[in-house]
C-alpha cells in the first residue's frame, strides 16, 4: 500500500491540489470562506457560553478555537472521504490507480485547510497575549498532531471503504458524528466529565488529543500521559481497522459506483 | 464450448480450469524454446470471470436477514463473464465482437483493471491508455489545459512529461484559445476530442477502444483513426470494442467472439466476423451454460440470522410477560416502569 501510493505521489500532490483549487473556483471571497465558518462559530459561541451560560472560562474564544479547529480538520477530513468513491465515481471507472489515494488526498486537502484555520488560532493570541506559553513542551506539538492524523486517516480509510459498498454509511456517519461532537470536549474543559464515564470517553483519541493541544499552548504543560497514550492506542487500531476495511473494499469500487 | 469451431489466439491445451495454469506455463516454456521469434505475450487471461450480484445496489436491511434466514437461496449471481481465456501478444490489434450484453465492455475493465476478476486471473504488462467514456474525470470548473494536466497525471504521465506533450495535444484537439477556458463551457464535441486528444498522448503501450472512433466531425474521426493506425504501427497492442464489423476487418488481426459472457472462438478476424455473421443468421448465439447461478446460503449463516431474529422476539415476549405478570390492576408500578414514564425521580 505504501509503495504504491509513493509511486503515484504526483497523482496524490494532483488531486489534492484540484481539491484545493475546485473550493476557492469563481468566488470573489477565495480562501477568505474557509475562516468564515470557525470565525463565525468562535463569535456566537462565545457570545453564548461566555455570556448567557456565563461558563467563566477563562480566554473562553481562545479554549473554544484550539479545540474546535483540529475537531473541524477531523469532521471535515472524515466527510469528505466518505463521499470521495462517488464524487470521483467517473476517475475510479476509467483509471486504474490505487484507490487509497482518494481518502489520503481528502485528508491531506482538509490538512491544508487546518494549517490555514491555525493562523486564527495565532491571531486570537495576538488578541490575549498573557494567554500564550512559552515552553519546551511545545515541542509536544508535533507527536500530538501525528496522533491526530494517525487517527483521522484510519477513520476517513473505513468510510471512504464502507460508503461504496453500504450508503447508509453517510447517514450513519452524520449522527455518530454529531455525538462525538458533544462527547469531545469542545465547549467544556475535559475534568468537568465524572470519571466513571470520562474512563469511556477518554478513548476517543480526540479527547487526549484536544486536551493536549490546551495543556502545551494554554497552561504550557506537557500533555497528560494516561490520555495521550490511550489516544495513540486508539489511533493506531483505528489505522488498522481502516487500512483493512479499506483493503476489502477497494476492490469492488468500480462495481458499486 | 464448442470445441470443432475453437480457434483461440494461444489455445490452452485444455479447458478444465484445474489444469490451465500448467499446461500455459509448459506450453509457453515449449514455444519460449521453439520460436524465439513470437513476440512476448502483453495481455494473458486465465479462466477469467466476473460476477454480478443481482440487486446489488440494494444495502443489507434486517428485512433482508429475515428472508436469507427462510429462504432457500442467498443472493443471485449474474455471471457478465466466465472461463475466459487467451493470449494477447505485443503489436497485435484484437476485437472483441459480439451482441450487447455480451461481456464486451466488462472484459475491457477487467484489462484496463479498474475492475477486478472474481475468478481466474489476468496478467497485463505495459502501460494501459483506455479510450472509455471519453472525459470522464474531467472536473468542469478547470480549464482544458489544466483538465489535461490531472487527466494525463492520473493516467501515469509525468507533469514534465505532460508538459512536453502539451502543445500536441492542444493542437490536434483544435481547440486553440479555448484551451483556457472552463471546459463547462464547451460543447460535447469539443469534449470529446479533448479527451480523446489527451488519453492518445500518453504513450500507450496496449490501447483500449471502446467505440471511441464516433468521436467528433468526419474530419476528427479520420484524423483519430490515423492516430490510432500510427499507434499500430509503432507496435502498440490495440483493444477494439465495436459493432461495425467492417471496421473490424479492416483494422483488426485477430477477433474475439463473446456471447452472453461466455467465449464463443477467436481467432483471425475475417473469419470471426462471417462466422458471427452466420451465427446471427442463424440464430446460434445462444450461451452454452446458464449464466445464473444462485448459491446455497452457508448454513451457519442461516442459524445465525435465524438465532438473532429470535432472540429479539424472545426479548420483546419476555419483556411483555414481565410486564404482565408484574403489573395488575392496583398494583403499584414496577420502579422500571415508573422511571420511563416519567413519573419516579
Amino acid at each position: 500500500m505504501i509503495s504504491e501510493l509513493f509511486k503515484n505521489r504526483e497523482v496524490l500532490r494532483t488531486l489534492v491540489a484540484k481539491d484545493f483549487k475546485a473550493r476557492y473556483k469563481d468566488k470573489a471571497l477565495g480562501r477568505f470562506w474557509s475562516l468564515a465558518d470557525p470565525l463565525v462559530m468562535v463569535i456566537v459561541f462565545t457570545i453564548v457560553f461566555e455570556y448567557i451560560f456565563k461558563t467563566g472560562q477563562e480566554f473562553f474564544p481562545l479554549f473554544l478555537l484550539i479545540a474546535m479547529t483540529p475537531h473541524r480538520f477531523f469532521t471535515n477530513s472524515v466527510n469528505a472521504a466518505a463521499q470521495s468513491g462517488l464524487e470521483n465515481a467517473q476517475l475510479v471507472k476509467k483509471v486504474a490507480f490505487p484507490r487509497v489515494i482518494l481518502p489520503i488526498a481528502c485528508v491531506l486537502s482538509h490538512m491544508r485547510h487546518f494549517f490555514i484555520e491555525l493562523s486564527l488560532v495565532l491571531l486570537l493570541f495576538l488578541f490575549f497575549p498573557e494567554a500564550f506559553h512559552l515552553s519546551l513542551n511545545l515541542l509536544w506539538l508535533p507527536v500530538v498532531f501525528a496522533v491526530q492524523v494517525v487517527f483521522i486517516l484510519g477513520v476517513s480509510l473505513m468510510v471512504a471503504g464502507l460508503n461504496v459498498r453500504y450508503r447508509d454509511t453517510q447517514y450513519m456517519l452524520n449522527s455518530t458524528l454529531l455525538i462525538l461532537y458533544w462527547m469531545t470536549p469542545i465547549f467544556y474543559p475535559f475534568s468537568f466529565v465524572p470519571p466513571k464515564i470520562a474512563r469511556v470517553l477518554e478513548w476517543n483519541p480526540l479527547v487526549g488529543v484536544i486536551e493536549s493541544y490546551r495543556a502545551i499552548l494554554l497552561r504550557g504543560a506537557p500533555p497528560d500521559a494516561h490520555q495521550m497514550v490511550i489516544a495513540a492506542i486508539a489511533s493506531a487500531l483505528m489505522l488498522v481497522i481502516g487500512a483493512l476495511v479499506f483493503r476489502k473494499y477497494e476492490k469492488i469500487f468500480a462495481d458499486y459506483l | 464450448m464448442t470445441s470443432t469451431e475453437q480457434n483461440t489466439i494461444s489455445p490452452p491445451a485444455e479447458n478444465q480450469p484445474a489444469d490451465i495454469e500448467k499446461n500455459t506455463l509448459a506450453q509457453q516454456g515449449q514455444i519460449a524454446a521453439a520460436n524465439t521469434a513470437l513476440p512476448p505475450v502483453v495481455i494473458a487471461a486465465r479462466n477469467v470471470g466476473k460476477r454480478y450480484e443481482m440487486h446489488r445496489h440494494r444495502s443489507m436491511l434486517l428485512s433482508d436477514m429475515a428472508k436469507m434466514a427462510f429462504s432457500k437461496y442467498s443472493k443471485d449471481y449474474f455471471w457478465a463473464l466466465r472461463h475466459i481465456e487467451f493470449d494477447i501478444r505485443k503489436g497485435e490489434s484484437v476485437a472483441l465482437v459480439g451482441p450487447n450484453g455480451a461481456g464486451k465492455s466488462t472484459l475491457l475493465s477487467i484489462i484496463a483493471q479498474t475492475v477486478y476478476p472474481d475468478e481466474g486471473n489476468i496478467e497485463v504488462h505495459g502501460r494501459v491508455s483506455a479510450l472509455l467514456e471519453l472525459g470522464a474525470g474531467f472536473h468542469p470548473h478547470f480549464t482544458g489545459r489544466e483538465n489535461i494536466i490531472i487527466n494525463g497525471i492520473v493516467m501515469g504521465l509525468s507533469r514534465q512529461e505532460i508538459e512536453a506533450r502539451m502543445d500536441d495535444i492542444i493542437s490536434f484537439s483544435e481547440l486553440g484559445k479555448f484551451i483556457d477556458e472552463p471546459i463547462q463551457n464547451y460543447s460535447s464535441g469539443m469534449l470529446a476530442r479533448l479527451g480523446f486528444s489527451v488519453a492518445a498522448s500518453v504513450d500507450p503501450e496496449i490501447l483500449i477502444v471502446d467505440e471511441a472512433l464516433s468521436v467528433g466531425d468526419a474530419a476528427f474521426q479520420e484524423k483519430s483513426f490515423q492516430r490510432i493506425m500510427d499507434f499500430k504501427k509503432s507496435g502498440c497492442t490495440i483493444l477494439f470494442v465495436t459493432h461495425a464489423l467492417g471496421l473490424v476487418e479492416r483494422f483488426c488481426d485477430k477477433a474475439i467472439l463473446l456471447s452472453h459472457g461466455q467465449m464463443l472462438e477467436a481467432g483471425e478476424s475475417t473469419a470471426i466476423c462471417r462466422h458471427y455473421d452466420e451465427r446471427v443468421r442463424e440464430n446460434r448465439l445462444e450461451a452454452p451454460l446458464s449464466p445464473y447461478e444462485t448459491e446455497f446460503l452457508a448454513l451457519w449463516k442461516r442459524f445465525a440470522a435465524m438465532a438473532v431474529i429470535f432472540a429479539m422476539c424472545g426479548v420483546v415476549m419476555a419483556a411483555g410477560i414481565h410486564f404482565v405478570l408484574k403489573y395488575t390492576p392496583g398494583m403499584e408500578a414496577p420502579h422500571s416502569v415508573k422511571r420511563l414514564a416519567g413519573m419516579g425521580k
